[in-house]
């Protein structure tokens, strides 16, 4: 029995590996057994999950996998696996030109670390879910775009396996895939072109994660101009006197609270775009406090049913 | 050296960061400020036209007049890479095959940075002509924030290391397996997908060494400090902290360019004092305040209280936490650290881009 297989995607900055950390931790806490799948990046732009996890959780549960996929070593792996002569394939991978030529080819490396990782989802057994913490970001696509386009120029094994993995990557009953993003201009237009990309490529989308949503401060819309008459200086210096402190006082409170109130409203005007892709929108609320805080996020996305 | 003091003294001053951070703004705010001075170019190769939203001006293919010493282009690589296939080209069936070769999608889809080469190429000639005392360049934003500068070189490596002739005359290394390799190859590739890459790089190969010489060129004049600056652009939250300082390391590190500023963009300033109550006593007294007084509806005081005392502490607790991953991390960079504080209001004008200067330079 294959394992199910998740991908969290989304541009860098949104938050998307505390995200599928939360996810991957709140199933293995269940006791279904759960990989949490990484690219090994050249350089190392993640949260050191590691680290996250024992301020953010506690002790990791057993049932949580780590695994990291190095595409320079997955790639290494299937040109060694394709040519059978030892001698041969180290001299291929030790050529010059094989460098610098997999550092431009076009769906190569892609194909080695999606190949990988199919291996790790249908090897099943007791591993129940693999969760991927990655391959796209903002508009890019070409790592799940890779497998269809390498199909297409490659014959044999080679291709037979790439429409396999695409296969997989595309069917609802094996894969989901969820969109993490901010409330922010940017994340949100290149979310919703994202979504749009990977629906016409037939991935099945499950939903939007809205990361590091601000709270409203004002819980009664109607006081927006109050709020901004206070944070004005002759209001602020009336209520300042009532209150035994200085206008700058009040203002500075009101003011704070206003661009805060301003900064929620803004955020949610993007709301409309996501919802307009017909996914449900799970709304993760801003953390400040580190302790506890996967666990918060956890019990958020598994109440929703991901 | 400050940002101000780069802004008055370089050739060119380059930003870096990733997609939404605000480069594109925080680099036309330094071109209005050094263009007090200075005649200067604010040069975008972002597709999404903001600099010409933020700046209130059409851009075109060419260089337009803002206000005063400001100029402002956008570089369309894309075309251009698509130009100088044509123009390379010798005939309209060898374009036609180039241009429909699935390398050529992919190349020109960003895919392997492509256009970051042609950028660069075209930099170096609007550079050469000297036109403008100063480029600010707000660079594309790419899935990685070093594109622009490692791409170009990336593909010129491709052409030393021999890539080329290893591709195109297989059978070198195919007969030093004797023979056998040429059924192998045939088994996991197709002969079409060998002959469109051959095709595609003999094509390119003439139009790569042309342009070589410029992207080696304009290497030269992005590691000359005396020439140029180069900023990185960050938002005050620990995962942008990371990436900022991640990416000072490998420019500094691993690509030998120094980095000169990180600009943490959208830091919330001046935070309301704590008072030496409980914010349930100040939402209290908030709200007997406001009633007295007058000011508002009875029916908001308490909202509006509540609103004011919880706005403000979540304020303090983020502007602590902002301060505290500025802190971690102008204490492993040796660079300025410059911060700009949250603007109500997102910029959209020149008015808009004066008031964020202001903010930034005073």
């Amino acid at each position: 029995m294959p394992a199910k297989l998740t991908l969290v995607l989304g541009k860098g900055g949104v938050g998307r590996t505390t995200l599928s950390l939360a996810l991957a931790l709140g199933h293995a806490e269940l006791g279904e057994r759960t990989a949490l799948c990484s690219l090994l990046a050249r350089q190392d732009l993640s949260h050191e999950p590691r680290a996250l996890v024992h301020t953010g959780w506690g002790e990791p549960p057993a049932e949580l996998e780590w695994v990291e996929i190095d595409p320079r070593g997955a790639v290494d792996h299937v040109v060694r696996r394709l040519v059978p002569l030892p001698a041969l394939a180290g001299l291929v991978t030790a050529h010059p030109a094989y460098d610098a030529l997999f550092g431009i080819a076009p769906g190569v490396k892609e194909l080695a670390v999606l190949h990988r990782l199919l291996a790790l989802v249908d090897e099943g057994g007791a591993r129940k879910r693999v969760v991927v913490d990655g391959l796209a970001t903002g508009h890019g696509t070409h790592f799940l775009e890779a497998p269809r386009k390498s199909a297409e120029m490659l014959v044999g094994n080679l291709a037979e396996r790439a429409r396999a993995i695409d296969a997989a990557l595309t069917d609802p009953a094996r894969t989901t895939v969820l969109l993490a993003t901010t409330l922010e201009e940017t994340p949100v237009r290149e979310t919703v072109e994202l979504a749009g990309r990977l629906r016409h490529m037939g991935f099945p989308l499950q939903a939007i994660l809205a990361n590091r949503a601000l709270p409203e401060v004002l819980p009664d819309a109607q006081a927006l101009p109050d709020l901004r008459r206070i944070a004005a200086r002759e209001q602020a210096r009336l209520v300042g006197s009532e209150l035994g402190l200085s206008w700058r006082g009040v203002q500075g409170l009101a003011q704070a609270a206003l661009h805060l109130e301003l900064q929620a409203r803004e955020e949610r005007e993007h709301l409309p775009a996501l919802h307009g892709l017909g996914l449900p929108v799970i709304e993760v609320p801003l953390e400040l406090e580190p302790r506890g805080m996967l666990r918060r996020i956890a019990a958020k996305l598994l109440e929703a049913g991901l | 050296m400050t940002l101000q003091s780069q802004l008055r003294d370089k050739r060119l001053v380059v930003f870096l960061g990733a997609g939404g951070v605000g480069k594109t703004t925080i680099a036309a705010a330094c071109a209005v400020q050094a263009a007090r001075e200075r005649e200067t170019l604010a040069l975008t190769i972002d597709p999404a036209r903001r600099l010409a939203d933020a700046l209130g001006v059409r851009l075109g293919a060419g260089e337009t007049r803002v206000e005063g010493r400001l100029s402002a282009a956008m570089l369309d690589s894309k075309q251009a890479l698509d130009d100088m296939v044509r123009k390379y080209a010798p005939d309209q069936e060898r374009l036609q095959r180039i241009m429909a070769s699935p390398f050529y999608a992919q190349l020109s889809d960003a895919f392997a940075g492509s256009e970051e080469f042609v950028a660069s190429g075209q930099l170096y000639e609007l550079l050469q002509q000297q036109r403008y005392e100063l480029v600010v360049v707000d660079t594309p934003p790419s899935k990685h924030a070093l594109d622009f500068l490692e791409v170009p070189e990336r593909l010129v490596k491709v052409f030393d290391s021999g890539a080329v002739s290893w591709l195109f005359k297989p059978t070198r290394l195919l007969r030093l397996a004797g023979g056998r390799a040429t059924a192998l190859l045939a088994r996991w590739t197709s002969q079409r997908y060998i002959e469109d890459v051959a095709d595609f790089f003999t094509q390119f190969d003439r139009m790569f060494l042309d342009m070589e010489q410029r992207v080696r060129a304009m290497r030269g004049i992005l590691t000359d400090p005396a020439q140029t600056a180069i900023a990185i652009v960050a938002l005050p939250e620990p995962a942008s902290m990371l990436a900022a300082r991640t990416f000072h390391r490998e420019l500094t590190e691993r690509l030998r360019m120094p980095v000169d500023a990180i600009v943490v963009n959208r830091v919330l300033t001046n935070p309301p004092p704590q008072r030496g109550v409980s914010d349930e006593e100040l939402a209290r007294l908030l709200a007997k305040a406001l009633e007295h007084s007058g000011t508002v509806p009875r029916a908001h005081v308490e909202p509006l209280s509540q609103g004011v005392v919880r706005g403000a502490s979540l304020y303090r607790a983020m502007a602590q936490h902002q301060q505290e991953a500025i802190r971690a991390l102008a204490s492993e960079v040796a660079c300025e650290v410059v911060q700009v504080p949250a603007l109500p209001e997102s910029v959209s004008s020149l008015a808009g881009l004066e008031k964020l200067r202001a903010a930034m330079f005073g």
